[in-house]
Formats: C-alpha cells, structure tokens, sequence
C-alpha cells in the first residue's frame, strides 16, 4: 500500500483589524499576529477553547487539573531530556503562566523576542503530546488541593462561590472553575487524557503572538511546530445545556466567623457578544466603578461599606453582573441591601444625565487603553475576547461604548437588573463556637 | 537597555523628573512621591490617614467636585505611604495629564481634611482590620516582622490590634498638623512612562510642582536589628482552610552591603519568586506536591535600611508539618552542600533576562525608575543592577547564603487552621 502523501502545512490570511492579522493553519489552528515594538519582547498565548463549562457532572475541575499537568513532562520537553516545562523558558527570562475560567484554558509567556521558537516549540509539543501520567497527578493533586483551600480562605470568594451556584441551576457556570473538593480528589488520569484527547487540538485554539518579531519570522516557527499536528479526528463537542430563565429573586445566606459582613447583588445578563453588552458595561460602571459612581457615594462615601466591587466578566453564554460590598463594622446587611436596590431603582426612572454617561465612557475609554499597553496583558486581553467567542471583541468595544445613548442605559437597567433576575448574596461574620 | 529610553531631569528648585517616551495608546502611567511616610510620625496611621484623606477635599474642591472631575478625565489615582514617602500613583489620557497634575499638586497643597470624612474614614478602616485580622498571610507576614526586628526598627510591624488603637485615638488636629509640618516639596521625585514626551513633561511639572512649599524632613534613626534569636509564633485561625508559613532571619545588611548582590542570587537559587525555577518550587512542590505556593526572597532593604530574608509556604493542615519540614530540609541543604557553578549561571541570566522583561509596558517602567531613585540611586541602575549580578560566582553566593541564612536560628511564624501548641 501506497504512503499517504504527506501535504505540507499551509497558513491562509483571514483578515487583518485593528492592526491584527488573523491567519488560519491547514490544520484549522487560528493565529492571530500583531507587530508590536514597544520592547524587545514577545508575547505567546495559546487559548483553548475550553474551560470548566465544558466539564461533564461528576469530572469538575478537570479542565484546571489538566491545566496544571501539562506543565508535566511532554514528548520533547520533559525531565530525562533536561528540558522541564515547568522551568524551560522560565530560565530565558519568560513571564510564564496557564489560566483556566469558564469559557477557555490559556497558556502563555512573555519572554525576550529571540526566543520565540523555544515558546511555540513549547506550546506545540504539549498541544498534543503531553506525557502526564498517574504518578503525576497524585503528585499534583495536593498542589490543586491546596490552591482549592487557599480559595476557601477568602469570604469573597466562598460567597461569589455559592452565589453561583445558587444563581445557576443548570448550566456549568454554576461550578466554580476549580470545581468541587470530590470530583478533585477523583480525578484519574485516564479520565483527563480522555479530556485531553477530546479537546486538545489546533482546530479548537487560537495561538497569538506579538511582539517585536517580524511576521515572517512567526510564520516559519508556526508552520514547522505547529503545521505538522493534525487536525482532530472527531468533531469537538459542543456545550448544549442552556440555562432555564429565572423566574423569581433567590437567595445565599452563608454564616461564617470571617470577621466581615459582605452583601452582593447578581443579575442574569446576555452573553458578551450580544449587542446590549456594551450598554450594560456603561450601566456596570456608572453604578459600581470609578471615583464617582452611584453606588460609591451611596456606600462607601457614606461609611456603611468599606469598598465595592463590579464583577462584568465577558462570557460566551449569557452570563452575571455582580455589585459587591464589603460593609463596614455594625452595618447590617439589610441595610445596605436597601440603599443598592434604592439606587438601582432610582437608575430605572431617570434617564442618566449625559455628563455622567460622558464620564463612565471615559472611564471605560481609558481602561480599555491600558489593556493594550504592553504585551502581557494585550494578549491575554485578547484571549478573553476568543473565549467569549469574537476575538476583536476588545478592540470593538471602544467604538461600541462610544455610541452608546442614556436611553440605552435606562433600557438594559429596566431590562436586567429586575427582581425576578436577582441573587442576593450575604456572608455575616459569626463568632465560632468551636470547643477547646 | 530601558535606562537609555528614561531621561532624567534635576530640576534647580529640588524635583527629580524621570521621562520615558513609550507607545502606550495614548495613555501615560505615572508614579510620584516627596518626603514622609509612616516614618515621619509617631502614631503610623497618621501618615497612612493623611495619604487616604488627599482626596477628601481641598479648599477649592469637594470630595464630590474631586471624584467628577477624577472621572470626568478617565483618570486613575491613588496617594498611598511607604515607610520614607508619600507616593501618588495613576494613569490618565495624555491629553488629560496637565488637569491631572494640577490636581495633584492642588491636593497636596491645599487639603481640608473634614472633620466628617475623618470618621467614616475610621469607620471603614475598622472594619477592613477586623478582616485584615483573619487573614491568614497578613497574620503570618506581621508576626515575622516583629520576631525578628526591635519596635523602634522600620521593618517592625505593629499587630492589627496596635494599628486600630492608633487609628482610633488620631484626630483631625493630628493630620492637619502633620500635613502643615511634614508635606511638601522635599525629595520630590515623578517618574512617568507613556504617551508623553519630556519637554511636555518637564513644563507641566514646572509649573504645577514648583509652587509646593519646601519642609524639612526628619526621620527618627534606628540601629540595625539583626536580634539572631530563633523565636516562633502560632496564630491559630481555626475556620481557614490553608496556612500561610513563613520563616526568616534579619540580615543586618542594606541594599548597598558588598554581599547583597550574592545572597539575592542564592536566594534566587533557593525560591526565586515568580515561576518554577526555584529549588523550593521544583521539590517541595513539583516533586513532592506539598504546596501550591513556596517562594524565598529578600525584603525591607533599602540603601539605609537592613532588611530580611523570608520565605513564604501555604499549606492544607495535613500537610503542614511534613510541608515544614521540607522548607527547613531545603535551607540546610542549600547552606550546607551549596549551590553549583552551573546553577548560578542559569540563575544570573534568568534574572538579567527577566528584568528585561519585566519593565515592557508603560506602568512598570514608571514604577521601577522611581523606586530606584527614591531608595538613593542613579535610575542607570535598572541596567547596571541586573549586570553587576550576572558577575555574581557560585562561591561567592555560598558564602552569602552561610553567613545570613542561618538555620538554626531562622524565626517561624504560622497562621491559619494549625493548633496554638504546635510545635514549630
């Protein structure tokens, strides 16, 4: 029988916006390339398009385990060749780390920009050639246990945590990233590999490099290490499970000796990619964001919370703005409950005055001006736009909130931040009783 | 290799201006401090109160005129205190950067201080010490502190406790007093990164800065507080799911020292902060799977100031004691059997490499020029620091490492679900 003929890898120009250029591999890999000369640095990412969303019951917090072991061994990085990934590029000066968050896995490093080959021929190798095994999981597995307790610490985090939960009845938003204590401490890694196969390929991650490398430089190093890994044999699973609608308030009450009370406000909103997001940005930093927003002076400015914060994160499906105060000694949480749904309310009658619209948008202009200063965190900018599904999504957003109207404003705080899409989120410090 | 981008300026009326013209669309980061800090007074929440309080209103603008205005030109700003300094941080448009000077100069100057955001100020500072008193890191971080230095050193932290009695018994007089003693123009030091170039830089500084009024500074002295007495504290905070660990020792040396160049690299050796390549990350971690979090590094040096050696651990409760053990199994060896040639070199040149780095973006450039200027040095020692430690040998880090890494006399502190009588 015949050889298959080998077909040499082929690198096709999409698009070019917003000084990106967006390219596309013969094996379906996406690479984004932007020329940037403000250090000798470059910038890798490579985002997956998975995360803990992706997760089935019984198997959360696969995805950030799995993140974790493929800084193990791989093919042609791994301790018996003395190349170790955990420590490969770190020793060439690379800023180098891997997240994991519901929509994407991302792994990137920003190191000097004469060692761009050594990070894709990194990034490549463990793309599909990641050698963990059992022996390396159950060393890990204490590591994520640890990072798992180390969350737990947090009265912010525990409660954010439950208020998901709560807030979300199907959908895997509901399950925290690092996913639950029992399905991390079950774990196998045949079940990972399993995930790994099923998710780890070209066709479902986007590679972005920028930097002060010329493009014909990239595209010699992408096509050599990332040309020759074929596409997958299967079609990627999609995610299907779709949030039912809520139809009534709910509610969180945690008791914890955590010496501070903290109340939140969460409300149901579209997915990032839905033309009202840049309305419900303004509306997000108008109420909870900047020096002078409606929920700062009614709070903070008054001492009943100590600050505030606005969680808006971009997300693929329909996801959550949250409000967030930590009150001040003596302030009970009903009370400050009060005055953010008086405020919300009170959003919902007037049109916004156009100066105060005028300062949230530049508020935003500037934020979204100091994401793009410097590589590290351009590119992981950037990666949060693939996960929610349009790459450019950051770099529109500034035109898309410029044009934003009051009217606008008044609509999406009538449309979203309603009762029936609320979760009330409360932590009451409580002494402990514990025996001696 | 950044030096050459950063062009420093004395001006004759006192100011240091550090300017590095860098593409940051469109916008300019800035870090700026003058004299003061936590040191300038005996109560230490004066100086902490008084940064909070610069934007509480001034005698032409109220707190509220000050946020709209804040946010009217997209700006972000924050005045904070080191132990030396009274800092100012933010970012704004360039085009803003004239309006946000003014301003900051306007609060230095001309501040109010009312009687009414002084209490709701204290009110929230209440609370975040009783969160700050949970916090496991927090715990640990100050308990080592006070092992290892006497109370008048600068490196001592008070407990929280201390830090609410000083807060609760300061007054408004006590701030405005402060403010008209100690702030002013002396040491003042801007060190801005972006979208800016020098001569706009140089003439919006001129005329906001010159204006503030020249004061004298002093600082109470202190002797350097290497106690070298092994000491250990529990601070038992039952409901939390992980424990910060950490043990140290003082130095008794000052960034300037001949052999601070050489234990920053042992040290390296040991836990380099910020990745895997430290031998505490790749064992206790990577071979062991005993924490998710082991860094060494020196902290609390200055040119005058001795600082300390500390490494730093997270543990679940069940894993702490054998998690300890390997810490201190890991600092014996290191001093004992050393560190190799090799092992030095890749850490020279990570560390070189990684400076490079670590300064490509606007903000970071800004922060770094003016740390090194406002700790007494020449900003050329962005470059030059990075060269002198990649002529560092491995003997000469062994001998650091033996004479200031002591084990048998390392102070530990520990905070979190580990019993009041643990041994440690």
């Amino acid at each position: 029988m015949k050889a298959a003929k080998k077909i040499a890898p082929k690198l096709t120009h999409v698009q070019t916006k917003f000084g990106v250029e967006e390219y596309k591999l013969s094996n379906g890999l996406r690479l984004l390339y932007k020329r940037e000369r403000s250090a000798p640095v470059v910038g890798v990412c490579v985002t997956f398009h998975v995360g803990s969303r992706n997760e089935a019951k019984g198997h959360t917090g696969a995805t950030h385990i799995l993140e974790h072991l493929l800084f193990k061994d791989s093919k042609k990085f791994n301790k018996a060749n003395g190349k170790e990934i955990g420590g490969y590029l770190d020793w060439m000066g690379a800023i180098m780390n891997a997240t994991t968050w519901f929509d994407r896995t991302n792994y990137f490093e920003v190191l000097p920009r004469e060692h761009l080959k050594e990070a894709l021929e990194l990034e490549a190798d463990r793309m599909r050639d990641s050698l963990f095994s059992e022996a390396d999981l159950a060393s890990e597995m204490t590591v994520v246990r640890n990072e798992f307790e180390r969350t737990r610490n947090s009265p912010f985090e525990l409660l954010d945590e439950e208020v998901m939960l709560k807030a979300f009845s199907k959908h895997p938003y509901r399950i925290p990233t690092i996913g639950t204590k029992e399905d991390i401490e079950h774990s196998t890694a045949l079940k990972l590999r399993e995930f790994y196969n099923t998710f780890y390929w070209p066709n479902n991650a986007t590679l972005s490099v920028f930097g002060d490398v010329p493009f014909t430089e990239v595209k010699r190093l992408v096509l050599t290490y990332f040309g020759p890994i074929p596409h997958s044999p299967h079609k990627i699973p999609e995610m299907t499970t779709v949030e039912p609608p809520q139809t009534k308030p709910l509610k969180v009450l945690l008791k914890k000796p955590f010496g501070v009370n903290i109340v939140s406000l969460t409300y149901k909103i579209p997915r990032a990619t839905d033309p009202n997001f840049p309305s419900i940005y303004v509306l997000g930093v108008l109420l909870a964001a900047g020096f002078s927003s409606r929920l700062q002076k009614a709070l903070v400015d008054t001492g009943l919370a100590t600050d505030l914060q606005l969680q808006l994160p971009a997300l693929r499906d329909p996801g959550v703005i949250v409000f967030t105060a930590h009150l001040s000694d003596n302030v009970v949480p009903s009370k400050a409950l009060s005055v953010m749904r008086r405020v919300i309310t009170e959003l919902q009658k007037t049109l916004p005055h156009k100066d105060e619209l005028d300062r949230a948008k530049e508020r935003l202009s500037t934020q979204i001006s100091y994401e793009r200063d410097g590589v590290y965190v351009d590119i992981r900018a950037v990666s949060e736009s693939i996960a929610a599904g349009d790459w450019a999504l950051g770099y529109r957003m500034e035109k898309l909130i410029s044009a934003v109207l009051p009217r606008d404003v008044l609509r999406v705080a009538k449309k979203y931040l309603i009762a029936s899409q609320e979760t009330t989120g409360i932590l009451v410090h409580q002494q402990t009783t514990e025996k001696k | 290799m950044y030096t050459k981008l950063i062009q420093e300026t004395k001006l004759s009326w006192g100011a240091t201006v550090l300017v590095a013209h860098f593409p940051a669309y469109g916008s300019v980061s800035f870090v700026g401090s003058v004299l003061g800090g936590t040191r300038s007074a005996k109560n230490t929440q004066i100086a902490r109160v008084h940064a909070a309080m610069l934007m509480d209103g001034n005698t032409k603008r109220d707190k509220r005129e000050i946020q709209l205005f804040l946010d009217s030109i997209g700006a972000s700003l924050s005045f904070n205190t080191t132990r030396n300094r009274l800092t100012f941080t933010g970012r704004v448009r360039e085009r803003h950067l004239d309006q946000l000077l003014g301003f900051i100069t306007e609060a230095l100057t001309e501040p109010t201080f009312p009687e009414v955001e002084l209490e709701i100020l204290k009110k929230r500072d209440q609370a975040s010490f009783s969160l700050a008193a949970q916090d496991t890191h927090t715990q640990a971080d100050i308990a080592i502190t006070r092992m290892m230095y006497k109370s008048e050193h600068p490196n001592y932290s008070n407990t929280i406790g201390e830090s609410r009695d000083n807060l609760l018994k300061l007054t408004r007089d006590d701030v405005r007093t402060y403010h008209q003693k100690i702030v002013g123009r002396a040491g003042l030091i801007l060190s801005l990164a972006g979208n800016i170039k020098q001569p706009l830089a140089l003439r919006q500084i001129e005329k906001h800065f010159k204006k503030l009024p020249l004061k004298e500074v002093d600082f109470p002295s202190f002797r350097p507080g290497v106690t070298h007495k092994k000491q250990s504290k529990v601070l038992p905070i039952e409901h939390k799911a992980s424990i910060d660990y950490m043990t140290g020792i003082a130095t008794g040396i000052t960034s300037d020292h001949k052999d601070y160049t050489a234990l920053l690299l042992g040290l390296q050796v040991l836990g380099n902060p910020g990745g895997f390549t430290g031998r505490l990350m790749s064992t206790v971690r990577e071979e062991e799977g005993l924490t998710y979090s082991i860094y060494a590094y020196m902290s609390g040096f200055s040119k005058e100031l001795d600082g300390f050696i500390n490494v730093w651990a997270t543990f679940a409760p069940e894993l702490y004691t054998r998690g300890k053990a390997a810490v201190l199994r890991e600092i014996k060896k290191i001093v004992t059997k050393g560190i190799m040639p090799e092992e030095a070199r890749k850490h020279r040149e990570l560390y070189e490499a990684r400076s490079r780095v670590q300064l490509a973006n606007s903000g970071s450039l800004a922060r770094a020029a003016h740390e090194v200027v406002a700790q007494g040095y020449h900003v050329a020692r962005l470059d030059e620091f990075p060269q002198k430690v990649l002529r560092v040998t491995a003997a000469q880090a062994n001998a650091a490492l033996k004479k200031y890494l002591l084990p048998d006399l390392l102070s530990e502190s520990a905070a979190g679900p580990v019993k009041q009588n643990a041994t440690l």
